[in-house]
């Protein structure tokens, strides 16, 4: 450390220097060598939107848990070819290797040994067991719920490095706890005082968790920016390259890619669903790359199958047993014609590019996992449309509106504020004005869409639109949990805080019974049959419409090597390795 | 330095003094016409509010029509302005916006200034609302207005659009929005005019010489505090115009097929560089406008003048 | 309501200064339900941001506004008054949010003079530093300078004219008054009354921040906090900004029309 005279000297001589020469250069040649150097050792990584908090249990948002990967660290984690890898545990516990038991009702992990935290404490089950009882209590309203699902009891073996997570019931795939990098290992004695309700109030522990990572908190500043140090302890020599890394939030997706691709002041941005072409321009400048992983999202519809007229007031889109029905999204055939009428090529071309493929699948990867069944989807088929829609009955009317008893196919179209998504509405809207259906478009901040506040007429799962669209994906590679989202008790409603994952308000008991069956299958051939044929079931029955496979795109400054864009865990999950060439 | 303030011969007093029997309102038009800023503003705007509404008729591109294989294109013969990145005519949707743009942005100026004026010269002449009026301006001045244009338009969207249909509905909630969020620094400006003027000796003549109130606020307040009143109009019509886009870039405004200006102008920022037509045609329809309403405000402030005219 | 007028203002000067008042760990503090921590935490470290580019960018609208607005009135119609007009026009009906994509673009694509984004955790401690500072808040400064010098401008031109030709100002020439004393002195003094309150009115705006420039330039100042605060629905968060919103809008109310008796002395206040 300097003293802050000498500091302040040095930089007086160097903005002397910059004064008399008279013009505004930009920083890295206006700085001395010192600072050149430290921006080497700086990694700078662009999310445009801001953590809240470093507590992955407290939060779901991807911003939140991403800038928790860098200091928080799970037994295992994915990569981007959706492969299993052992990160604090010696090996993927499995049936053969005598990790998993035979009923299928308990997983033994066992921890690499030497590991510190960054603070000197040495890595021990007690922690793991710790971690697990602190998302488990019912007090503390855990994020990560879902990958402890099912989970009685946790066992720390003698030696202090084995954990036996219990199931309540045969698990096909055990490798929810603890897998993945929303549930990472927290540290006991930091927040052995912040369990059940005291966990919200901890923010200094929360703030800046102590962890395994290659790096630690530095400074966090709320819906702001992080500094993170290198973590001194952290168990690879010479790992990780860099030591600073500032993680910035706020703003949106087109100046996040601005500033790393065209004016280089930034190395990594996150998330940059931008159409392809404003894209494809900025890359150009050769500052730095795009890069896109297919993982499992899918941007698709959702269809209302609940009635969302207004004038109902507390009974709007509420699922009430077979009443309460749509006045036409609940006949089948008028589903099947809106989704034949797209044309999902055009939507890839106009707002996706190589970041997006048509799908017909709500499962469409891992690959083994996509069905075959539906492929008929990617041709667009107006004519079967109309057909179909005058078969049922649905005449058109003199306005170009097909008509039926007094209900008019008229429908009301809503999703994110986000261009690509209004330049989709634009498209699909004309498409279904060629079968006779009329669109309202309407579009909601982001923020409210998706901020699933119980008050708010907005969000997602209040559904108050017969039609919405957002993209929706499972967490690691395994559709277990995601299967169980299409089944009764996940409709959400007023009993529930509005909390739940069935926005199409589907119920069928058919459905409902072949999740279980899913879930507890271990045999992988029989489970992504069962996979599949809940896929076919939900697409087939038009209860989600997909439309495309999405990418998960972010730009890279050309001076940086090792990020990998990985859909299938936390964007960050190997950045001990991302190094600064040239 | 002397010069310019000896005030030139087009000012409508040296009409006055040829004895025409001229009505005020004459007075106030070859005042009007003898502006030149005023003539050019009024010739723009003609051509603006023209084009606007005659030109969908003339040019009848169907502004929604998608055709993705004419995305991002110049100009050309076809289309006149190029397309956007859905292949939609910038041309027509530029029209097509600016019919919205034009009367969100006047209805929503009138709405303030009839509300602005009213309750700064309540206040500012009869001291007994004084108290009441300004601490309902200040009540109004210390919400902040997202919330405020979050609440109401949660609240009112989905009524308005069942009685009046998506449009209307719509239009009318944004209208009713902007001019009830914007009245209250004319409010305050009008008040402070009106306790100036109130003191001056004419309307004191006026008071003690019995004149109504009424007419005292209609006839020697109201002419007295018309400029402030113009420059708030003028000004208001490009905040309506530019409060509108900001709805739209928080999501609360109209549905997106549903060009305006602002939105235009809003979509079509980050293709700046691979199509500038996007955002210099909305950019310029509404400079353009505001541009050529100030003037007409400007000309009509000194034609309306009275102690231009009086002189 | 005591949590509002008693330990909030508290626990916000204890923040600010360092200082500890009292049984400070014991008292009630209210937590935004997004991140969980004290909601004047999340106030305090914003605020030097907030005050540095929109605090800045009024003082830099003012000092350009009002010379802008005087000239042009004074010469009215010509060339300058008619420039003046124009540009002050353009700057009013174009919104913030497509001034600063442009400035992006030009400044820090094109010829990468300055920063497009504002490094939050920059600090002051040198002229190296500063200058850093500098080129950083210069673009957003500038794209919301520009906004605010077009508004106070153009009432500046027009409570000038109002007065020019007034009687009292010739009363003042006739007395033999010289030109710039009769400026100064006489005109604008009257003139500024009721800009004057405009400005007065504008200082809380400071405070509440510039929502879009804030987005654009990632200054992440009380602007920003305000809009996702409402969007996500942390109550106590917007509570509490707005709460010292309306603080400031009345005591700069207060301000405005103490300004008024004192600048006009027609004025009085019984």
């Amino acid at each position: 450390m300097k003293s802050p005279l000498t500091r302040f000297g040095w930089v007086a001589v160097a903005s002397t220097v910059l004064v008399v020469a008279g013009c505004g250069p930009s920083e890295g040649t206006g700085s001395d060598g010192s600072a050149q150097q430290e921006g080497d050792k700086t990694l700078k990584i662009l999310y445009w939107q801001a953590p809240s908090t470093l507590n992955p249990y407290l939060s779901g948002g991807t911003k939140d848990i991403d800038a928790a990967s860098l200091v928080l660290e799970p037994l295992a984690q994915y990569n981007e070819r959706a492969e299993m890898l052992p990160l604090l545990a010696e090996e993927i516990p499995t049936l053969k290797n005598g990790g998993i038991a035979e009923d299928l009702r308990s997983i033994t992990w066992k921890l690499k040994p030497g590991i510190e935290f960054s603070d000197g404490t040495p890595l021990t089950a007690e922690h793991v067991e710790f971690t697990g009882n602190y998302c488990l209590n019912p007090q503390m309203g855990c994020n990560s719920a879902a990958s402890f699902e099912h989970v009685e009891g946790f066992e720390v073996g003698e030696d202090s490095l084995t954990i036996t997570v219990k199931f309540s019931e045969p698990k096909g795939f055990p490798y929810g706890p603890f897998v993945g990098s929303t549930a990472p290992i927290l540290n006991k004695y930091q927040f052995e005082n912040c369990t059940g309700l005291r966990a919200q109030e901890c923010s200094e522990q929360n703030f800046a968790p102590i962890g395994t990572g290659p790096f630690t908190v530095a400074n966090f500043r709320a819906k702001d920016v992080i500094t993170y140090r290198r973590n001194e302890n952290f168990r690879h020599e010479g790992k990780p390259f860099f030591d600073r890394v500032i993680f910035k939030g706020g703003g949106e997706a087109a100046s996040a890619a601005r500033a790393v691709l065209e004016t280089g002041e930034f190395d990594y941005a996150w998330n940059l669903q931008i159409e392809p072409e404003i894209l494809a321009q900025m890359e150009r400048a050769g500052k730095g790359r795009v890069r896109a992983g297919f993982g499992s999202q899918v941007e698709r519809l959702i269809v209302n199958l609940t009635n969302d007229d207004p004038a109902l007031k507390d009974e709007r889109s509420l699922y009430k047993g077979g009443e309460n029905a749509h006045p036409f999204l609940s006949d089948h055939s008028v589903r099947k014609a809106l989704s034949i009428a797209i044309d999902r090529n055009v939507l890839v071309e106009a707002g996706y590019g190589l970041a997006g493929k048509p799908s017909c699948n709500l499962i469409p990867a891992p690959s083994y996992y996509a069905s075959e069944a539906n492929e008929s989807c990617k041709v667009q088929q107006i004519d079967e449309a109309n057909r179909i829609l005058d078969e049922a009955g649905w005449l058109m009317g003199e306005d170009g509106v097909r008509v039926k008893n007094g209900v008019r196919l008229s429908i009301l179209y809503q999703t994110s504020t986000n261009s690509v998504r209004q330049g989709t509405q634009a498209l699909i809207k004309q498409m279904w004005q060629r079968i006779g259906v009329e669109t309202e478009l309407r579009n909601v901040d982001g923020a409210v869409f998706f901020g699933s506040d119980p008050a708010s007429p907005d969000t997602f799962q209040k559904c108050f639109a017969d039609i919405q669209m957002y993209t929706n994906n499972f967490v690691g590679t395994d559709p277990g949990a995601y299967v169980a989202g299409w089944t009764c008790k996940e409709i959400p409603g007023p009993d529930n805080q509005w909390v739940g994952t069935n926005d199409s308000r589907a119920c069928d008991p058919e459905y409902d019974a072949k999740v279980p069956i899913m879930q507890q299958e271990a045999n992988r051939e029989e489970r992504i049959r069962l996979a599949k044929e809940l896929n076919d079931y939900v697409v087939q029955d038009y209860w989600e419409i997909p439309l495309i496979h999405r990418a998960t795109t972010s730009a890279i400054a050309n001076s940086v090597q090792g990020p990998t864009v990985n859909p299938w865990d936390a964007e960050l999950w190997n950045i001990a390795d991302w190094i600064r060439t040239e | 330095m002397e010069d310019s303030l000896v005030v030139d011969d087009t000012n409508p007093r040296t009409l006055l003094h040829s004895g025409d029997p001229l009505s005020p309102w004459m007075i106030v038009w070859t005042a009007f016409r003898n502006h030149k800023g005023a003539l050019v503003g009024a010739g723009v705007f003609t051509v603006i509010v023209l084009a606007v509404l005659v030109g969908p008729f003339v040019y009848t591109v169907d502004p929604q029509h998608l055709d993705i294989t004419q995305k991002n294109l110049g100009v050309s013969f076809q289309h006149p302005l190029g397309t956007d990145n859905l292949g939609r005519d910038m041309l027509a949707q530029v029209l097509s916006g600016g019919l919205i743009a034009l009367s969100v942005g006047f209805t929503a100026m009138v709405l303030s200034l009839v509300v602005g004026t009213a309750i700064g010269v309540l206040a500012g002449y009869f001291r007994y609302f004084d108290g009441p009026l300004m601490r309902l301006t200040d009540l109004f001045l210390a919400l902040p207005l997202l919330p405020l244009l979050l609440v109401i338009i949660m609240l009112f969207r989905d009524t308005l659009r069942a009685a009046f249909g998506p449009e209307a509905g719509i239009f009318m909630l944004i209208v009713f929005v902007i001019g009830i969020t914007s009245w209250m620094q004319t409010a305050r400006i009008v008040r402070g005019e009106t306790l100036a003027i109130k003191e001056r000796e004419f309307v004191r003549a006026a008071q003690s010489v019995g004149t109504p109130q009424l007419s005292i606020v209609i006839r020697h307040i109201l002419p007295n505090i018309l400029s402030p009143i113009m420059v708030s109009a003028t000004l208001g019509i490009a905040n309506a115009i530019i409060t509108e886009s900001t709805l739209s870039f928080l999501g609360l405004g109209f549905p997106p097929d549903f060009p305006t200006w602002g939105r235009l102008l809003y979509d079509g920022a980050n293709f700046i560089t691979i199509t500038p037509a996007r955002v210099i045609w909305p950019g310029l329809a509404i400079s353009l406008t505001v541009l050529s309403v100030n003037f007409m405000g400007d000309a009509l402030r000194d034609a309306i003048d009275p102690r231009v005219r009086t002189q | 309501m005591e949590q509002f007028f008693v330990n909030e203002p508290l626990n916000f000067i204890e923040e600010v200064t360092g200082l500890q008042i009292g049984d400070s760990s014991s008292r009630l503090r209210v937590r935004s339900w997004d991140t969980r921590s004290p909601v004047v935490d999340l106030i305090v470290e914003r605020l030097p941001q907030t005050l540095w580019v929109v605090g800045l960018s009024y003082v830099v609208g003012i000092f350009v506004a009002l010379p802008i607005g005087i000239l042009s009135a004074y010469k009215q119609y010509s060339w300058f008054d008619q420039i003046g007009t124009f540009v002050s026009m353009v700057g009013f009906s174009v919104p913030t949010f497509f001034t600063g994509l442009v400035a992006i673009i030009f400044f820090s694509v094109m010829l990468s003079w300055l920063p497009s984004i504002y490094d939050t955790t920059h600090e002051v401690t040198g002229l190296g530093s500063f200058w850093v500072q500098m080129k950083q808040i210069a673009m957003p400064v500038l794209v919301l300078a520009f906004y605010n010098a077009a508004q106070l401008s153009r009432f500046m031109r027009s409570s000038m004219l109002e007065n020019l030709n007034l009687d009292y100002v010739r009363t003042a020439r006739a007395k033999g008054l010289r030109e710039r004393a009769v400026i100064f002195l006489h005109i604008l003094r009257n003139s500024l009354i009721p800009v004057v309150t405009m400005i007065a009115l504008g200082v809380p705006t400071i405070f509440s921040g510039a929502i879009i420039t804030e987005q654009i330039f990632r200054v992440n100042g009380l602007g920003q906090l305000l809009i996702i605060a409402i969007q996500g629905a942390d109550i106590p968060l917007v509570q509490t900004l707005t709460f010292l919103f309306a603080i400031l809008i009345v005591l700069f109310n207060l301000i405005a029309d103490l300004l008024y008796a004192a600048l006009d002395p027609r004025i009085k206040f019984t």
